[in-house]
């Protein structure tokens, strides 16, 4: 009996150890089929082709140029940009780390080795018996190529977003600092054409101090996703209120409340002012009757230039007709039932499940009835 | 007439104070020592309690550990990126720290890592980076070190670099780069601070691997939300909020504050009995004094002003001089001996500091139970005398 | 100012058991600027007399009217304002507080009046004057002998002008030049036409021509 339960333990223990032991990283020197110093790294997201050669995927356009990818989550990016036939893909065989045909490849799906740049793994190998070897130690799912690429395309929109979040709230902070400390800030970015040159450049041509890979991959991520757009995904920070604000429909300093803070801005001789509420209610009671709660400078919606208000989870200040706004939820403001306002929607639709709110609505749809609904 | 303050009764007053020197000096004596005791228990209590509040309020908001076996482990770096994808989470970051043994001098260090490009989890890491350049350009490693710890290698003679002793038993040298203070200096005076890379080779802890990771949550309303959605995700987790946090420290603190309160209750059971004592009864001359009065045409009211008058005085002379000598006592010379009672952690620790906050609850709270409970022991007892005919206290 | 007693008992009780009576049913009227010396042995009530007359205490039964008030039926403090006002008492044991100086002690009957600086110190240095005890005005009481003692009680008894001067035994701790010396004294304060109640078993004060009447109490009774 306690021989059959140490064979068990034995038998977990070694494959518990075999998950960790598989690494997406090459053995030997991977094959890269890219010309140029910008062959190390994947033209689509920038990510180093060794540490994840084992997922690699690679193509030839039509004018002939080879491509190679992180993963097939890039090549499906790179396919909707350009024409490249499914025939010329070529992937990695996890087992031996050779480039082998994609369509004659056994895939393994959702395995419990993680997937790169998505949530679910897909490994490629040239021989059935390997890929029934690996489904032995690591579980998952074999299928074919053609599958496989459905799969990718299906799941590119969660996989982005996934990856979209990790960035914002990690990778695009960091490699801003990086890149102010570390890097010559003169560079022209027109220049490059794709990220993976952008990434050689940093590299080779002294344009950074010497960086850790991870560190150069941030940078480049900034550079390429938010600077070369012009910013325009920074956080534009807090609502400011000064401490003799009150809120002009129920009273109260805004001040105490910085997490439920909402502004309308409107001019007055060309100066910008603005009325300070605290919470979206309020600002709504507002809105669709200025002449009631202000001066005679805002007495009708026109006379507004600028609604803000405060995100719930990230707690910056937002454009308010852009957001999406929770009702009903069991979160209260100061004023009792709130609109609860995220720029996201897809944060919207979370906090509508976690708090039990009602529905979702953009700012266009919310009317003076909902709104006084919520006082009852 | 009667509205005006009375100037010969107060000098009155004054005068009976002046006259009875001894009992003066007594009381005087006694009241301010335990005004004095009152006070010092409240302000290192309060000022311990501030010093442990904004440790812990500079902690992260959520602090995920791995346990297997009921023991904490090392968590995989990996689930950085899952705890990132939930809302409300504003930032997660892996963190590398650890005890460092010094065998020589007996203390503990606490050893931690940082990234200096990530978002630094506590202010105080944050001022750290910014003020040393944690450029890993050298290729020798270095460390920034708190006060205690500088003060501990330096009495090891380790002055400008120490010998780390790693898990195979080769030194692992590391420079010293500087020395940092921080304002709250219970936590932060056995500290080391170093770069990732350098501690992960101090302990052997492997790139894939993590002490624990810390969870930012910019709208702390989110916080048990997001505490139990990570506990839903990592079901191998311990997950720590600051609030937890808070209770664990105030635990502690509370048990130490026992100590404390049996002190309080002493002195104030001393107090009583010396007010016991002399409410009981007034001196036979005492007695006299306030019949002469009342029979030369003072009334009770005017002897129990004059009473009050100085029993006022006498106290209140007390209670300020007790806490004018607290202020001194805790702030200037950083209460010897009573705070030993608090601090009994580690060598290093001994050597913070008692921020200073004007306490005006604790003044005020010390005010109440000494000095009006003195005047009513002085007022009751003469009133006692005084109501009764004056003919019979002077016969 | 009228005295008048009527029927004036005072019992002590000792304890439940053990009563000493005092006073039994006198009745006396003492005129306006009278001055009378009540003459008995010790014990025979004429320190209790003085004691009710001053509401010090109060009778058993029986009414103590001065100037048509009922002195007897005050409550407490009414009668120490009545004291304040109308009473200068000389006690035979002086009752000074004697670690005071001379002039505190006869500053103590005005305190409770509040007075303003330059009334004070003009009322004590004319009494000190006049009781001729001012060259030692800064000595504490308890430094000075039996005689100036005494003629500081004098003084703190006259410092508010009273209309009833009520001397205790006052020549008890005197010897016979000093007694001589208070004897004149209270000659000078019948010409400010006070009314005086001296009790007392010196014989000195017996047969004197400024006294209007001599009163014999024997047993708490009128003799």
């Amino acid at each position: 009996m306690s021989k059959k339960i140490f064979v068990l333990l034995f038998i977990l223990v070694s494959a518990s150890v075999s998950v960790y032991a598989f690494t997406k990283t090459a053995s030997s020197e991977p094959v890269l089929v890219q010309s140029g110093e910008e062959k190390h790294w994947c033209p689509v997201c920038g990510m180093n082709l060794k540490m994840f050669y084992k997922t690699n995927h690679t193509s030839k356009t039509e004018d002939a140029k080879h491509r190679q990818y992180c993963s097939i989550r890039c090549l499906v990016v790179d396919m909707k940009k350009q024409n490249i036939p499914t025939e010329s893909v070529e992937v990695v065989d996890a087992k031996t780390e050779k480039l082998i045909p994609a369509h004659k490849a056994f895939y393994v799906v959702g395995s419990k080795v993680k997937g790169t740049m998505s949530k679910v793994s897909k490994l490629a190998f040239a021989s059935k018996e390997d890929a029934l070897e690996f489904i032995k130690k690591h579980q998952g799912k074999l299928v074919d190529f053609t599958t496989v690429l459905k799969l990718a395309q299906d799941s590119l929109v969660f996989d982005t977003s996934m990856i979209a979040k990790k960035k914002k709230k990690k990778i695009y902070p960091m490699g801003k600092k990086i890149f102010y400390k570390m890097c010559d800030t003169h560079i022209n970015l027109a220049e490059y054409k794709e990220i993976n040159e952008l990434k050689s450049a940093l590299k080779n041509d002294n344009l950074c101090r010497p960086l850790k890979e991870k560190q150069l991959q941030a940078t480049a991520l900034y550079l390429w996703e938010v600077k070369r757009l012009g910013d325009l995904g920074d956080i534009t920070g807090k609502i400011s209120v000064q401490k003799d604000e009150k809120c002009p429909v129920c009273g109260m300093f805004t001040y105490k409340y910085p997490k439920w803070v909402a502004q309308i801005f409107y001019e007055d001789a060309g100066e910008q002012k603005h009325y300070s509420f605290d919470g979206v209610k309020d600002l709504m009671k507002f809105y669709f009757n200025p002449k009631e709660w202000s001066n005679d400078k805002v007495t009708t919606k026109k006379d507004i230039s600028k609604i803000l208000v405060t995100d719930y989870y990230s707690q910056v200040a937002i454009d308010a007709t852009k957001a999406y706004y929770v009702v009903g939820s069991d979160i209260y403001g100061p004023m009792g039932d709130e609109l609860i306002p995220f720029i996201d929607e897809e944060d919207a639709k979370t906090f509508y499940m976690d708090h039990k709110g009602t529905k979702v609505i953009k700012f266009k749809d919310i009317t003076p009835e909902e709104i006084y609904k919520l006082d009852e | 007439m009667s509205s005006k303050i009375n100037i010969y009764l107060i000098k009155y007053a004054i005068n009976s104070i002046l006259r009875q020197k001894y009992k003066t000096f007594f009381i005087v004596t006694i009241f301010t020592f335990l005004v004095f005791l009152l006070t010092s228990i409240f302000f290192i209590t309060n000022s311990i309690r501030y010093e442990l509040d904004s440790t812990v309020d500079a902690l992260p908001q959520i602090i995920v550990q791995k346990i297997k076996a009921g023991r904490h482990y090392d968590i995989d770096v990996d689930k950085v990126d899952e705890i990132l994808e939930l809302s409300g989470v504003s930032d997660a970051v892996a963190r590398v720290w650890g005890y460092y043994y010094f065998e020589n001098a007996g203390v503990n260090f606490s050893v931690v890592g940082i990234d200096k490009y990530e978002n630094q989890y506590k202010n105080s890491l944050q001022s750290i980076v910014n003020k040393f350049d944690f450029e890993e350009s050298s290729d020798e490693p270095f460390m920034v070190v708190g006060q205690g710890v500088k003060e501990v290698m330096n009495s090891s003679y380790f002055k400008e670099y120490f010998n780390f002793i790693k898990p195979d038993g080769t030194l692992k040298k590391v420079n010293i780069r500087g020395v940092f203070d921080s304002d709250t200096q219970l936590e932060s005076n056995d500290m080391i601070v170093m770069s990732n890379e350098t501690i992960r080779e101090i302990f052997d802890i492997d790139e894939t691997k993590a002490t624990d990771i810390v969870v930012k949550v910019a709208n702390p309303q989110e916080v048990s939300m997001v505490a139990s959605k990570i506990k839903l995700m990592l079901p191998d987790s311990r997950i720590i909020t600051t609030q937890d946090l808070k209770i664990s420290y105030q635990n502690i603190f509370d048990y130490k504050s026992g100590v404390f309160l049996a002190l309080f209750i002493v002195s104030l059971f001393t107090f009583f009995i010396i007010i016991y004592d002399k409410s009981s009864g007034l001196s036979s001359e005492e007695k006299r004094e306030i019949g002469i009065l009342k029979a030369i045409g003072w009334r009770v009211d005017d002897v129990l002003k004059e009473k009050f008058y100085e029993s006022f005085i006498i106290s209140f002379f007390s209670y300020m001089l007790g806490s004018t000598l607290t202020f001194a006592y805790v702030y200037i010379f950083q209460a010897p001996v009573l705070r030993e009672i608090f601090v009994g952690y580690s060598q290093l620790k001994t050597t913070f500091e008692l921020p200073f906050i004007f306490d005006l609850q604790t003044l005020f709270l010390v005010f109440f139970i000494s000095v009006p409970v003195y005047v009513a022991a002085t007022i009751i007892p003469s009133w006692k005398v005084a109501t009764l005919e004056a003919d019979e206290v002077i016969r | 100012m009228m005295i008048e007693l009527k029927n004036l008992t005072k019992i002590y009780e000792l304890n439940t058991n053990d009563k000493v009576i005092a006073l039994k049913d006198i009745s006396l009227s003492i005129n306006e600027g009278e001055i009378v010396v009540l003459k008995g042995s010790s014990g025979s009530g004429k320190s209790t007399i003085l004691s009710l007359i001053a509401a010090l205490s109060k009778p058993t039964s029986g009414e103590v009217i001065v100037d048509a008030k009922q002195i007897s039926k005050l409550p407490d403090s009414f009668a120490s304002v009545y004291r304040r006002d109308n009473i200068g008492f000389v006690f035979q044991k002086y009752n000074l507080l004697t670690n005071l100086s001379v002039e505190d002690n006869i500053l103590l009957p005005l305190i409770p009046l509040n007075p303003s600086q330059l009334e004070v110190d003009a009322k004590i240095d004319e009494v000190m004057k006049k009781f001729e005890i001012i060259h030692k005005k800064d000595t504490l009481v308890r430094n000075l002998s039996g005689g100036e003692q005494q003629r500081v009680a004098i003084a703190r008894a006259n410092v508010n002008d009273p209309k009833i001067i009520i001397a205790d035994e006052p020549t008890a701790n005197l010897d016979e030049k000093l007694s001589l010396n208070f004897i004149e004294i209270l000659r000078e304060l019948k010409s400010l036409n006070k009314t005086i109640i001296i009790a007392t078993h010196d014989p000195l004060f017996f047969g004197l021509d400024f006294i209007d009447r001599e009163i014999q109490i024997d047993n708490g009774k009128i003799a």
